[in-house]
Protein backbone atom coordinates (compact mmCIF):
# COMPACT_ATOMS: atom_id res chain seq x y z
CA UNK A 1 0.00 0.00 0.00
CA UNK A 2 1.71 3.61 -0.54
CA UNK A 3 1.63 5.67 1.78
CA UNK A 4 -0.67 8.66 1.67
CA UNK A 5 1.27 10.93 3.50
CA UNK A 6 4.94 9.17 5.50
CA UNK A 7 3.40 7.63 8.48
CA UNK A 8 -0.27 7.19 7.39
CA UNK A 9 0.21 3.43 7.05
CA UNK A 10 -1.25 2.56 10.52
CA UNK A 11 -4.18 4.45 9.20
CA UNK A 12 -5.21 2.46 6.08
CA UNK A 13 -4.66 -0.55 8.28
CA UNK A 14 -6.93 0.78 11.06
CA UNK A 15 -9.63 1.61 8.37
CA UNK A 16 -9.12 -1.64 6.83
CA UNK A 17 -9.02 -3.67 10.16
CA UNK A 18 -12.10 -2.24 11.13
CA UNK A 19 -14.10 -2.76 7.37
CA UNK A 20 -13.54 -6.17 7.46
CA UNK A 21 -14.49 -6.60 10.96
CA UNK A 22 -17.60 -4.60 10.39
CA UNK A 23 -18.42 -6.94 7.56
CA UNK A 24 -17.94 -10.13 9.82
CA UNK A 25 -19.46 -8.92 12.17
CA UNK A 26 -22.97 -7.94 10.34
CA UNK A 27 -23.06 -11.50 9.26
CA UNK A 28 -21.96 -13.16 12.62
CA UNK A 29 -24.40 -10.50 14.66
CA UNK A 30 -27.77 -10.61 12.82
CA UNK A 31 -28.66 -14.11 13.48
CA UNK A 32 -27.18 -14.17 17.38
CA UNK A 33 -29.60 -10.78 17.44
CA UNK A 34 -32.54 -12.48 15.53
CA UNK A 35 -31.89 -15.61 18.30
CA UNK A 36 -31.71 -13.13 21.23
CA UNK A 37 -34.29 -11.06 20.20
CA UNK A 38 -37.34 -13.83 19.85
CA UNK A 39 -36.15 -16.98 22.10
CA UNK A 40 -37.54 -18.09 25.33
CA UNK A 41 -34.51 -20.29 26.22
CA UNK A 42 -33.48 -20.12 29.56
CA UNK A 43 -29.72 -19.50 28.60
CA UNK A 44 -30.63 -16.41 26.95
CA UNK A 45 -29.79 -14.01 30.00
CA UNK A 46 -25.75 -16.06 29.99
CA UNK A 47 -25.68 -15.04 26.30
CA UNK A 48 -26.30 -11.72 26.84
CA UNK A 49 -23.67 -11.04 29.49
CA UNK A 50 -21.23 -12.87 27.81
CA UNK A 51 -21.88 -10.40 24.58
CA UNK A 52 -22.12 -7.58 26.82
CA UNK A 53 -18.79 -8.34 28.77
CA UNK A 54 -16.65 -6.17 26.12
CA UNK A 55 -18.51 -3.12 27.38
CA UNK A 56 -17.76 -3.20 31.25
CA UNK A 57 -14.36 -5.66 30.93
CA UNK A 58 -10.89 -2.91 30.82
CA UNK A 59 -9.48 -3.68 27.00
CA UNK A 60 -6.42 -5.65 28.69
CA UNK A 61 -8.17 -7.94 30.64
CA UNK A 62 -10.50 -9.18 27.07
CA UNK A 63 -6.94 -8.73 25.24
CA UNK A 64 -5.24 -11.15 27.75
CA UNK A 65 -7.87 -13.58 27.68
CA UNK A 66 -8.16 -13.45 23.27
CA UNK A 67 -4.07 -13.68 23.43
CA UNK A 68 -4.83 -16.99 25.01
CA UNK A 69 -7.72 -17.97 23.14
CA UNK A 70 -5.52 -16.87 19.84
CA UNK A 71 -2.09 -18.49 20.96
CA UNK A 72 -0.53 -21.35 19.81
CA UNK A 73 -2.27 -23.62 22.75
CA UNK A 74 -5.72 -21.88 22.83
CA UNK A 75 -8.81 -22.73 21.67
CA UNK A 76 -8.57 -21.17 18.74
CA UNK A 77 -5.05 -20.39 17.71
CA UNK A 78 -4.13 -24.72 18.35
CA UNK A 79 -6.44 -25.88 15.86
CA UNK A 80 -5.73 -22.60 13.37
CA UNK A 81 -2.07 -23.45 13.65
CA UNK A 82 -2.92 -26.96 12.44
CA UNK A 83 -4.77 -25.92 9.53
CA UNK A 84 -2.94 -22.99 8.35
CA UNK A 85 0.85 -23.40 9.64
CA UNK A 86 0.21 -19.81 10.80
CA UNK A 87 -0.30 -18.18 13.98
CA UNK A 88 -3.14 -16.26 14.88
CA UNK A 89 -1.59 -14.11 17.51
CA UNK A 90 0.87 -11.03 16.04
CA UNK A 91 -1.45 -10.92 12.91
CA UNK A 92 -3.79 -9.31 10.78
CA UNK A 93 -6.17 -12.29 10.88
CA UNK A 94 -5.97 -12.57 14.83
CA UNK A 95 -6.63 -8.79 15.15
CA UNK A 96 -9.89 -9.52 13.09
CA UNK A 97 -11.05 -12.42 15.62
CA UNK A 98 -10.31 -10.59 18.54
CA UNK A 99 -12.03 -7.53 17.56
CA UNK A 100 -14.65 -9.17 16.67
CA UNK A 101 -15.04 -10.50 20.03
CA UNK A 102 -14.56 -6.67 21.14
CA UNK A 103 -17.11 -4.86 19.30
CA UNK A 104 -19.58 -7.61 19.34
CA UNK A 105 -22.09 -5.62 21.58
CA UNK A 106 -21.66 -2.64 19.67
CA UNK A 107 -23.36 -4.45 16.59
CA UNK A 108 -25.37 -6.96 18.20
CA UNK A 109 -27.19 -4.71 20.37
CA UNK A 110 -28.72 -2.12 17.70
CA UNK A 111 -29.74 -4.84 15.57
CA UNK A 112 -31.20 -6.49 18.26
CA UNK A 113 -33.20 -3.86 19.62
CA UNK A 114 -34.55 -3.08 16.08
CA UNK A 115 -36.13 -6.57 15.69
CA UNK A 116 -37.26 -6.35 18.80
CA UNK A 117 -39.22 -2.51 18.12
CA UNK A 118 -40.59 -4.23 14.71
CA UNK A 119 -41.49 -6.77 16.11
CA UNK A 120 -43.31 -9.97 15.39
CA UNK A 121 -46.58 -8.98 13.61
CA UNK A 122 -44.99 -7.62 10.21
CA UNK A 123 -43.39 -11.39 9.75
CA UNK A 124 -46.38 -12.92 10.08
CA UNK A 125 -48.33 -10.81 8.00
CA UNK A 126 -45.69 -11.78 5.61
CA UNK A 127 -46.11 -15.69 6.51
CA UNK A 128 -49.92 -15.61 6.04
CA UNK A 129 -49.43 -13.83 2.58
CA UNK A 130 -46.80 -16.97 1.82
CA UNK A 131 -43.50 -15.60 2.22
CA UNK A 132 -41.52 -18.23 3.43
CA UNK A 133 -39.46 -17.44 6.84
CA UNK A 134 -36.14 -16.66 5.30
CA UNK A 135 -38.18 -14.84 2.38
CA UNK A 136 -39.77 -12.67 4.81
CA UNK A 137 -36.83 -12.05 7.18
CA UNK A 138 -34.90 -10.46 3.97
CA UNK A 139 -38.18 -9.03 2.72
CA UNK A 140 -39.72 -7.95 5.23
CA UNK A 141 -37.24 -7.93 8.66
CA UNK A 142 -34.16 -6.48 7.74
CA UNK A 143 -35.93 -3.49 5.55
CA UNK A 144 -38.02 -2.86 8.31
CA UNK A 145 -34.89 -2.86 10.92
CA UNK A 146 -32.66 -0.88 8.34
CA UNK A 147 -32.08 1.94 11.20
CA UNK A 148 -30.58 -0.53 13.45
CA UNK A 149 -28.41 -2.55 10.66
CA UNK A 150 -27.02 1.12 10.29
CA UNK A 151 -26.09 2.01 14.17
CA UNK A 152 -24.62 -1.73 13.95
CA UNK A 153 -22.38 -0.57 11.49
CA UNK A 154 -21.57 2.61 12.65
CA UNK A 155 -20.61 1.85 16.44
CA UNK A 156 -18.90 -1.75 15.05
CA UNK A 157 -16.44 0.28 12.85
CA UNK A 158 -16.16 3.56 14.87
CA UNK A 159 -15.25 1.31 18.15
CA UNK A 160 -12.90 -1.34 16.17
CA UNK A 161 -11.65 2.00 14.87
CA UNK A 162 -10.79 2.93 18.53
CA UNK A 163 -9.59 0.05 19.65
CA UNK A 164 -6.07 0.07 21.53
CA UNK A 165 -5.50 -2.42 24.39
CA UNK A 166 -6.74 -5.97 22.63
CA UNK A 167 -4.58 -4.95 19.99
CA UNK A 168 -1.55 -4.05 22.16
CA UNK A 169 -2.35 -7.71 23.80
CA UNK A 170 -3.04 -10.04 20.85
CA UNK A 171 -1.62 -8.07 17.82
CA UNK A 172 1.56 -6.23 19.10
CA UNK A 173 3.10 -3.37 17.12
CA UNK A 174 4.32 -4.84 13.86
CA UNK A 175 4.14 -2.53 11.10
CA UNK A 176 1.59 -3.35 7.91
CA UNK A 177 -0.10 -6.06 10.50
CA UNK A 178 -0.95 -4.95 13.18
CA UNK A 179 0.15 -1.96 13.52
CA UNK A 180 -2.68 0.15 13.63
CA UNK A 181 -3.22 3.70 14.04
CA UNK A 182 -3.85 4.03 17.79
CA UNK A 183 -1.02 2.30 18.54
CA UNK A 184 1.13 4.13 16.30
CA UNK A 185 0.03 7.64 18.06
CA UNK A 186 0.82 5.81 21.15
CA UNK A 187 4.48 5.16 19.57
CA UNK A 188 4.92 8.62 18.46
CA UNK A 189 4.02 10.43 21.58
CA UNK A 190 5.76 8.06 23.64
CA UNK A 191 9.11 8.68 21.25
CA UNK A 192 7.64 13.03 21.34
CA UNK A 193 7.05 12.66 17.93
CA UNK A 194 4.36 15.18 18.64
CA UNK A 195 4.23 16.54 14.74
CA UNK A 196 3.01 12.81 13.60
CA UNK A 197 1.14 12.19 16.39
CA UNK A 198 -0.81 15.70 15.49
CA UNK A 199 -1.39 14.34 11.74
CA UNK A 200 -2.57 11.29 12.51
CA UNK A 201 -5.15 12.58 15.25
CA UNK A 202 -6.35 14.84 13.12
CA UNK A 203 -6.48 12.84 10.32
CA UNK A 204 -8.86 10.03 12.31
CA UNK A 205 -10.50 12.83 14.17
CA UNK A 206 -11.55 14.35 10.35
CA UNK A 207 -12.32 11.19 8.96
CA UNK A 208 -14.33 9.63 12.02
CA UNK A 209 -16.64 13.18 12.07
CA UNK A 210 -17.20 12.89 7.90
CA UNK A 211 -18.28 9.61 8.23
CA UNK A 212 -20.83 10.14 10.76
CA UNK A 213 -22.15 13.10 9.02
CA UNK A 214 -22.45 11.14 6.03
CA UNK A 215 -24.67 8.21 7.43
CA UNK A 216 -26.61 10.59 9.51
CA UNK A 217 -27.57 12.45 6.63
CA UNK A 218 -28.07 9.64 4.43
CA UNK A 219 -30.18 8.36 7.41
CA UNK A 220 -32.33 11.64 7.52
CA UNK A 221 -32.88 10.93 3.74
CA UNK A 222 -33.94 7.92 3.95
CA UNK A 223 -36.31 8.13 6.80
CA UNK A 224 -37.74 11.46 4.65
CA UNK B 1 -62.86 -27.31 -8.04
CA UNK B 2 -63.60 -29.80 -5.65
CA UNK B 3 -64.77 -27.70 -2.41
CA UNK B 4 -66.83 -29.27 0.15
CA UNK B 5 -66.28 -25.31 1.96
CA UNK B 6 -66.06 -26.47 5.19
CA UNK B 7 -63.86 -25.64 8.42
CA UNK B 8 -62.78 -28.63 11.05
CA UNK B 9 -61.52 -27.05 14.14
CA UNK B 10 -59.76 -28.20 17.24
CA UNK B 11 -57.76 -26.48 19.24
CA UNK B 12 -56.19 -26.86 23.07
CA UNK B 13 -53.87 -23.67 23.74
CA UNK B 14 -53.09 -23.07 27.67
CA UNK B 15 -51.90 -20.00 28.27
CA UNK B 16 -51.27 -18.61 31.90
CA UNK B 17 -54.51 -17.09 32.44
CA UNK B 18 -56.15 -17.93 29.67
CA UNK B 19 -57.26 -22.00 28.19
CA UNK B 20 -58.85 -22.02 24.67
CA UNK B 21 -60.75 -25.08 23.84
CA UNK B 22 -63.08 -25.17 20.71
CA UNK B 23 -63.68 -27.74 18.96
CA UNK B 24 -66.77 -27.41 15.99
CA UNK B 25 -67.04 -27.38 12.48
CA UNK B 26 -69.00 -25.59 9.89
CA UNK B 27 -69.75 -24.58 6.23
CA UNK B 28 -67.53 -21.01 5.35
CA UNK B 29 -69.17 -19.79 2.86
CA UNK B 30 -69.66 -15.94 2.63
CA UNK B 31 -68.87 -14.07 5.67
CA UNK B 32 -68.79 -16.05 9.08
CA UNK B 33 -68.68 -13.95 12.26
CA UNK B 34 -67.25 -14.29 15.28
CA UNK B 35 -68.35 -12.51 18.53
CA UNK B 36 -67.33 -12.33 22.14
CA UNK B 37 -66.14 -9.79 24.47
CA UNK B 38 -62.59 -8.76 24.68
CA UNK B 39 -60.43 -11.69 25.88
CA UNK B 40 -62.37 -14.60 25.01
CA UNK B 41 -60.30 -16.56 22.84
CA UNK B 42 -61.45 -15.24 19.45
CA UNK B 43 -57.84 -13.64 18.14
CA UNK B 44 -56.63 -16.44 19.55
CA UNK B 45 -58.50 -19.37 17.70
CA UNK B 46 -58.01 -17.07 14.14
CA UNK B 47 -54.18 -17.09 15.21
CA UNK B 48 -54.61 -20.91 15.48
CA UNK B 49 -56.13 -21.40 12.12
CA UNK B 50 -53.73 -19.41 10.46
CA UNK B 51 -50.76 -21.39 11.85
CA UNK B 52 -49.00 -18.58 14.19
CA UNK B 53 -50.01 -20.91 17.28
CA UNK B 54 -47.37 -23.07 17.32
CA UNK B 55 -48.03 -24.28 20.60
CA UNK B 56 -51.58 -25.10 19.91
CA UNK B 57 -52.57 -28.91 19.94
CA UNK B 58 -55.25 -29.85 17.59
CA UNK B 59 -57.05 -30.44 14.06
CA UNK B 60 -57.49 -28.05 11.31
CA UNK B 61 -59.18 -29.11 7.75
CA UNK B 62 -60.19 -26.78 5.27
CA UNK B 63 -62.07 -27.78 2.61
CA UNK B 64 -61.56 -31.56 3.31
CA UNK B 65 -57.50 -30.79 3.41
CA UNK B 66 -55.55 -31.31 6.47
CA UNK B 67 -53.59 -28.69 7.86
CA UNK B 68 -52.85 -29.50 11.48
CA UNK B 69 -53.44 -32.73 12.99
CA UNK B 70 -51.48 -34.76 16.14
CA UNK B 71 -48.41 -35.95 13.24
CA UNK B 72 -48.73 -32.84 10.79
CA UNK B 73 -48.13 -29.00 10.94
CA UNK B 74 -48.45 -27.23 7.74
CA UNK B 75 -46.12 -24.09 8.32
CA UNK B 76 -48.77 -20.59 7.91
CA UNK B 77 -46.91 -19.89 4.34
CA UNK B 78 -48.22 -23.31 3.09
CA UNK B 79 -52.00 -22.90 4.66
CA UNK B 80 -53.07 -20.54 1.91
CA UNK B 81 -54.92 -18.73 4.51
CA UNK B 82 -54.53 -15.14 4.97
CA UNK B 83 -54.99 -12.84 8.03
CA UNK B 84 -55.67 -9.74 8.92
CA UNK B 85 -55.24 -8.40 11.91
CA UNK B 86 -56.34 -5.38 14.22
CA UNK B 87 -52.75 -3.76 13.50
CA UNK B 88 -53.22 -4.14 10.17
CA UNK B 89 -49.40 -4.45 9.51
CA UNK B 90 -49.19 -2.80 6.28
CA UNK B 91 -44.86 -3.20 5.40
CA UNK B 92 -43.77 0.62 5.54
CA UNK B 93 -41.15 0.10 3.46
CA UNK B 94 -42.98 -0.42 0.73
CA UNK B 95 -45.61 1.42 -1.37
CA UNK B 96 -49.16 0.90 -1.58
CA UNK B 97 -48.64 -1.37 -4.64
CA UNK B 98 -45.54 -3.29 -3.67
CA UNK B 99 -47.91 -3.93 -0.56
CA UNK B 100 -50.23 -5.08 -2.60
CA UNK B 101 -48.61 -7.48 -5.09
CA UNK B 102 -46.13 -8.62 -2.16
CA UNK B 103 -48.34 -11.87 -1.34
CA UNK B 104 -49.53 -11.93 -5.20
CA UNK B 105 -45.88 -12.50 -6.37
CA UNK B 106 -45.67 -15.17 -3.89
CA UNK B 107 -48.63 -16.96 -4.78
CA UNK B 108 -48.37 -20.35 -6.39
CA UNK B 109 -49.53 -19.93 -9.71
CA UNK B 110 -52.97 -21.84 -8.88
CA UNK B 111 -53.92 -19.52 -6.66
CA UNK B 112 -52.96 -16.38 -8.30
CA UNK B 113 -56.59 -16.49 -9.51
CA UNK B 114 -57.93 -12.69 -8.71
CA UNK B 115 -56.59 -10.43 -10.89
CA UNK B 116 -54.65 -7.18 -9.84
CA UNK B 117 -57.25 -4.98 -11.37
CA UNK B 118 -60.34 -6.21 -10.19
CA UNK B 119 -59.19 -5.84 -6.80
CA UNK B 120 -58.16 -2.05 -7.30
CA UNK B 121 -61.56 -1.28 -9.21
CA UNK B 122 -63.60 -3.00 -6.62
CA UNK B 123 -61.56 -1.68 -3.23
CA UNK B 124 -61.48 1.84 -5.55
CA UNK B 125 -57.20 1.56 -4.88
CA UNK B 126 -56.64 3.34 -8.01
CA UNK B 127 -55.85 6.86 -6.53
CA UNK B 128 -53.47 5.60 -3.88
CA UNK B 129 -51.49 2.84 -5.50
CA UNK B 130 -48.22 5.18 -5.48
CA UNK B 131 -48.71 6.33 -2.17
CA UNK B 132 -46.24 5.78 0.66
CA UNK B 133 -48.09 3.82 3.14
CA UNK B 134 -47.87 5.52 6.63
CA UNK B 135 -49.85 8.58 4.69
CA UNK B 136 -53.15 6.37 4.16
CA UNK B 137 -56.09 7.27 6.78
CA UNK B 138 -57.45 4.50 8.37
CA UNK B 139 -59.52 3.62 6.33
CA UNK B 140 -57.88 3.20 3.18
CA UNK B 141 -55.37 1.41 4.95
CA UNK B 142 -57.72 -1.26 5.66
CA UNK B 143 -58.55 -1.63 1.83
CA UNK B 144 -54.76 -1.79 1.16
CA UNK B 145 -54.63 -4.98 3.79
CA UNK B 146 -57.83 -6.18 2.45
CA UNK B 147 -56.73 -5.87 -1.14
CA UNK B 148 -52.96 -7.29 -0.28
CA UNK B 149 -54.88 -10.35 1.62
CA UNK B 150 -57.11 -11.32 -1.86
CA UNK B 151 -54.01 -10.51 -4.13
CA UNK B 152 -52.39 -13.14 -2.38
CA UNK B 153 -55.20 -15.55 -3.44
CA UNK B 154 -56.34 -17.51 -0.06
CA UNK B 155 -58.56 -19.90 0.12
CA UNK B 156 -59.67 -18.57 3.19
CA UNK B 157 -59.52 -14.72 4.95
CA UNK B 158 -59.70 -13.75 8.34
CA UNK B 159 -60.21 -10.77 9.65
CA UNK B 160 -59.65 -9.88 13.54
CA UNK B 161 -61.00 -6.55 13.88
CA UNK B 162 -60.47 -5.12 10.94
CA UNK B 163 -62.08 -2.00 12.23
CA UNK B 164 -61.15 -1.92 15.55
CA UNK B 165 -60.01 2.23 16.52
CA UNK B 166 -62.29 3.74 13.19
CA UNK B 167 -65.38 5.28 14.38
CA UNK B 168 -68.75 5.27 12.43
CA UNK B 169 -67.78 7.29 9.42
CA UNK B 170 -64.59 5.11 8.62
CA UNK B 171 -65.96 2.39 8.98
CA UNK B 172 -68.35 3.04 5.95
CA UNK B 173 -65.22 3.27 4.25
CA UNK B 174 -64.46 -0.38 4.84
CA UNK B 175 -67.48 -2.78 5.58
CA UNK B 176 -69.35 -1.66 2.51
CA UNK B 177 -66.10 -3.09 0.39
CA UNK B 178 -65.85 -6.60 2.51
CA UNK B 179 -69.33 -7.15 1.40
CA UNK B 180 -68.68 -6.60 -2.55
CA UNK B 181 -65.06 -8.55 -1.81
CA UNK B 182 -66.92 -11.35 -0.75
CA UNK B 183 -69.95 -11.21 -3.34
CA UNK B 184 -67.21 -10.87 -6.17
CA UNK B 185 -64.65 -12.63 -5.42
CA UNK B 186 -66.35 -15.45 -3.67
CA UNK B 187 -63.42 -16.10 -0.63
CA UNK B 188 -64.96 -17.21 2.52
CA UNK B 189 -64.30 -14.82 5.53
CA UNK B 190 -64.10 -15.34 9.29
CA UNK B 191 -64.75 -11.91 10.89
CA UNK B 192 -64.13 -11.87 14.46
CA UNK B 193 -65.29 -8.37 16.33
CA UNK B 194 -66.79 -7.27 19.70
CA UNK B 195 -69.05 -4.95 17.89
CA UNK B 196 -72.48 -7.14 17.38
CA UNK B 197 -73.55 -4.06 14.69
CA UNK B 198 -70.97 -5.00 12.41
CA UNK B 199 -71.56 -8.66 12.60
CA UNK B 200 -75.29 -7.93 12.14
CA UNK B 201 -74.27 -6.03 8.53
CA UNK B 202 -71.65 -8.46 7.02
CA UNK B 203 -72.72 -12.02 8.19
CA UNK B 204 -74.26 -15.10 6.97
CA UNK B 205 -73.37 -17.30 9.57
CA UNK B 206 -72.22 -16.36 13.60
CA UNK B 207 -70.60 -17.83 16.28
CA UNK B 208 -70.30 -16.68 20.10
CA UNK B 209 -67.52 -17.03 21.77
CA UNK B 210 -67.11 -16.71 25.38
CA UNK B 211 -64.30 -18.05 27.72
CA UNK B 212 -62.23 -19.49 25.83
CA UNK B 213 -64.44 -21.56 23.76
CA UNK B 214 -67.60 -21.32 21.33
CA UNK B 215 -71.35 -20.87 23.51
CA UNK B 216 -73.56 -21.08 20.34
CA UNK B 217 -72.94 -21.53 16.55
CA UNK B 218 -75.61 -20.90 13.14
CA UNK B 219 -78.15 -18.33 11.60
CA UNK B 220 -77.17 -15.02 13.23
CA UNK B 221 -80.45 -14.04 13.52
CA UNK B 222 -80.68 -17.41 16.16
CA UNK B 223 -77.59 -17.06 18.06
CA UNK B 224 -78.32 -13.35 18.59
CA UNK B 225 -81.49 -14.72 20.71
CA UNK B 226 -78.62 -16.35 23.49
CA UNK B 227 -77.13 -12.52 24.15
CA UNK B 228 -78.05 -10.71 26.97
CA UNK B 229 -81.01 -8.71 25.06
CA UNK B 230 -80.54 -5.95 27.38
CA UNK B 231 -76.97 -5.69 26.68
CA UNK B 232 -76.95 -5.74 23.22
CA UNK B 233 -80.39 -3.32 22.89
CA UNK B 234 -78.90 -1.41 20.67
CA UNK B 235 -76.96 -3.32 18.49
CA UNK B 236 -79.43 -6.85 17.71
CA UNK B 237 -80.27 -7.04 14.23
CA UNK B 238 -81.09 -9.07 11.06
CA UNK B 239 -80.44 -8.64 7.62
CA UNK B 240 -83.65 -9.06 5.05
CA UNK B 241 -83.03 -9.83 1.65
CA UNK B 242 -85.74 -7.58 -0.58
CA UNK B 243 -86.40 -6.78 -4.11
CA UNK B 244 -85.68 -3.19 -5.36
CA UNK B 245 -88.50 -2.22 -7.41
CA UNK B 246 -88.66 1.03 -8.47
CA UNK B 247 -86.13 4.44 -8.03
CA UNK B 248 -87.61 8.00 -7.31
CA UNK B 249 -84.89 10.34 -8.04
CA UNK B 250 -87.16 13.58 -7.27
CA UNK B 251 -87.68 12.09 -3.76
CA UNK B 252 -84.26 10.09 -3.53
CA UNK B 253 -86.34 7.41 -2.62
CA UNK B 254 -86.57 3.51 -3.54
CA UNK B 255 -89.40 0.94 -3.75
CA UNK B 256 -88.67 -2.41 -2.36
CA UNK B 257 -90.77 -5.17 -2.57
CA UNK B 258 -90.48 -8.11 0.05
CA UNK B 259 -91.87 -11.45 -0.36
CA UNK B 260 -96.06 -11.77 -0.87
CA UNK B 261 -95.70 -8.30 -2.52
CA UNK B 262 -95.83 -5.85 0.33
CA UNK B 263 -93.75 -2.57 -0.47
CA UNK B 264 -92.32 -0.19 1.19
CA UNK B 265 -90.50 3.06 0.42
CA UNK B 266 -87.56 4.35 1.95
CA UNK B 267 -84.66 7.08 1.38
CA UNK B 268 -81.86 5.54 -0.75
CA UNK B 269 -79.45 6.21 -3.59
CA UNK B 270 -79.40 2.41 -4.89
CA UNK B 271 -80.82 2.87 -8.49
CA UNK B 272 -80.21 -0.58 -10.01
CA UNK B 273 -83.56 -1.38 -10.32
CA UNK B 274 -84.68 -5.50 -10.04
CA UNK B 275 -81.50 -6.67 -8.55
CA UNK B 276 -82.26 -7.98 -4.47
CA UNK B 277 -80.92 -6.01 -1.86
CA UNK B 278 -80.00 -6.48 1.27
CA UNK B 279 -81.94 -4.11 4.25
CA UNK B 280 -80.38 -3.87 8.03
CA UNK B 281 -82.98 -4.28 10.25
CA UNK B 282 -82.37 -3.49 13.87
CA UNK B 283 -84.47 -5.59 16.42
CA UNK B 284 -85.67 -2.72 18.59
CA UNK B 285 -87.64 -1.83 15.38
CA UNK B 286 -89.17 -4.24 14.82
CA UNK B 287 -93.05 -5.46 16.68
CA UNK B 288 -94.61 -7.97 17.30
CA UNK B 289 -98.28 -8.76 17.34
CA UNK B 290 -101.07 -11.49 16.88
CA UNK B 291 -103.23 -9.90 14.28
CA UNK B 292 -102.81 -8.12 11.34
CA UNK B 293 -103.81 -4.61 12.59
CA UNK B 294 -102.44 -2.83 10.25
CA UNK B 295 -100.09 -0.55 12.20
CA UNK B 296 -100.24 3.03 11.13
CA UNK B 297 -96.48 4.00 11.74
CA UNK B 298 -95.45 0.63 10.27
CA UNK B 299 -93.03 0.53 6.99
CA UNK B 300 -94.36 -2.97 6.26
CA UNK B 301 -95.63 -6.21 7.96
CA UNK B 302 -94.13 -9.23 7.35
CA UNK B 303 -95.83 -12.99 8.75
CA UNK B 304 -93.23 -14.84 10.22
CA UNK B 305 -93.06 -18.06 12.69
CA UNK B 306 -91.16 -17.51 16.20
CA UNK B 307 -87.82 -19.64 15.21
CA UNK B 308 -86.38 -19.07 18.65
CA UNK B 309 -86.81 -16.97 22.02
CA UNK B 310 -84.34 -15.79 24.52
CA UNK B 311 -84.18 -17.24 27.90
CA UNK B 312 -82.68 -15.10 29.64
CA UNK B 313 -84.26 -13.20 32.77
CA UNK B 314 -83.66 -9.31 31.40
CA UNK B 315 -86.35 -6.46 31.19
CA UNK B 316 -86.72 -7.59 27.30
CA UNK B 317 -87.03 -10.70 24.87
CA UNK B 318 -85.33 -11.29 21.86
CA UNK B 319 -87.47 -12.76 19.46
CA UNK B 320 -86.22 -14.68 16.20
CA UNK B 321 -89.18 -14.96 13.07
CA UNK B 322 -88.74 -16.79 10.14
CA UNK B 323 -90.21 -14.90 7.39
CA UNK B 324 -90.79 -15.37 3.63
CA UNK B 325 -87.53 -12.45 3.73
CA UNK B 326 -85.66 -14.33 5.54
CA UNK B 327 -84.63 -13.91 9.39
CA UNK B 328 -86.38 -11.14 11.22
CA UNK B 329 -84.89 -10.09 15.07
CA UNK B 330 -87.39 -8.48 17.44
CA UNK B 331 -86.81 -7.22 20.69
CA UNK B 332 -89.64 -6.91 22.85
CA UNK B 333 -90.32 -6.57 26.76
CA UNK B 334 -91.30 -9.13 28.44
CA UNK B 335 -94.45 -7.92 29.59
CA UNK B 336 -95.52 -7.78 26.33
CA UNK B 337 -93.94 -11.52 25.81
CA UNK B 338 -95.97 -13.09 28.67
CA UNK B 339 -99.19 -10.91 27.48
CA UNK B 340 -99.11 -12.34 23.78
CA UNK B 341 -97.77 -15.49 25.21
CA UNK B 342 -95.13 -15.78 22.24
CA UNK B 343 -93.58 -19.04 21.97
CA UNK B 344 -91.56 -21.37 19.73
CA UNK B 345 -93.23 -22.20 16.80
CA UNK B 346 -96.17 -19.51 16.75
CA UNK B 347 -96.89 -17.29 13.81
CA UNK B 348 -96.88 -13.50 14.38
CA UNK B 349 -96.84 -10.12 12.63
CA UNK B 350 -93.85 -8.50 12.51
CA UNK B 351 -93.90 -4.50 11.68
CA UNK B 352 -90.58 -2.93 10.77
CA UNK B 353 -90.55 1.00 11.81
CA UNK B 354 -87.34 2.14 10.41
CA UNK B 355 -84.93 0.62 7.88
CA UNK B 356 -81.97 1.10 9.15
CA UNK B 357 -79.30 0.79 6.11
CA UNK B 358 -79.90 -0.28 2.37
CA UNK B 359 -76.65 -2.61 1.31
Amino acid sequence: MGEFFPGSGPLFLSIRLAAVTTLCLLVIGTPIAWWLSHTRSPIRPAIEAVIALPLVLPSTVLGFYLLILLGPEGWIGGPWIRLTGTTLTFSFTGLVIASIFYSLPFVVQPIQNAFQSVGKAPLESAYTLGARPIDAFFSVLIPLSYRGFLTASVLGFAHTLGEFGVVLMVGGNIPHETRVISIAIFDHVETLNYALAHKLSAVLLGFSFIVLVCVYALDRKWRR
Amino acid sequence: MNRTNRLDLKFDLVRRNFALDVDTSFPINGITGIFGPSGSGKSTVLRCIAGLERSAKGRLMLDGICLQDADHFEPPHRRGIALIDQGIHLFTHLNVRRNLLYGYKRAPIERQRIKFDDVIENLDLAPMLDRDVVTLSGGEARRVAIGRALLAGPNLLLLDEPCAGLDAQRKREVLPFLRRVEREFAIPMIYVTHDLSELVYLSSMMATMNGGGIEACGAPAIVQTTLDPDAHATTLGAVVRVELSAYDAVLGAVSLTFANDRTATIPSTHTQIGTSVYLQILARDVGLALEADGEQSALVVLEGEIAAISTQKMTHVSISILTANGYLLALVDRLTCSRLNLKIGLNVHASIRHAAMLI
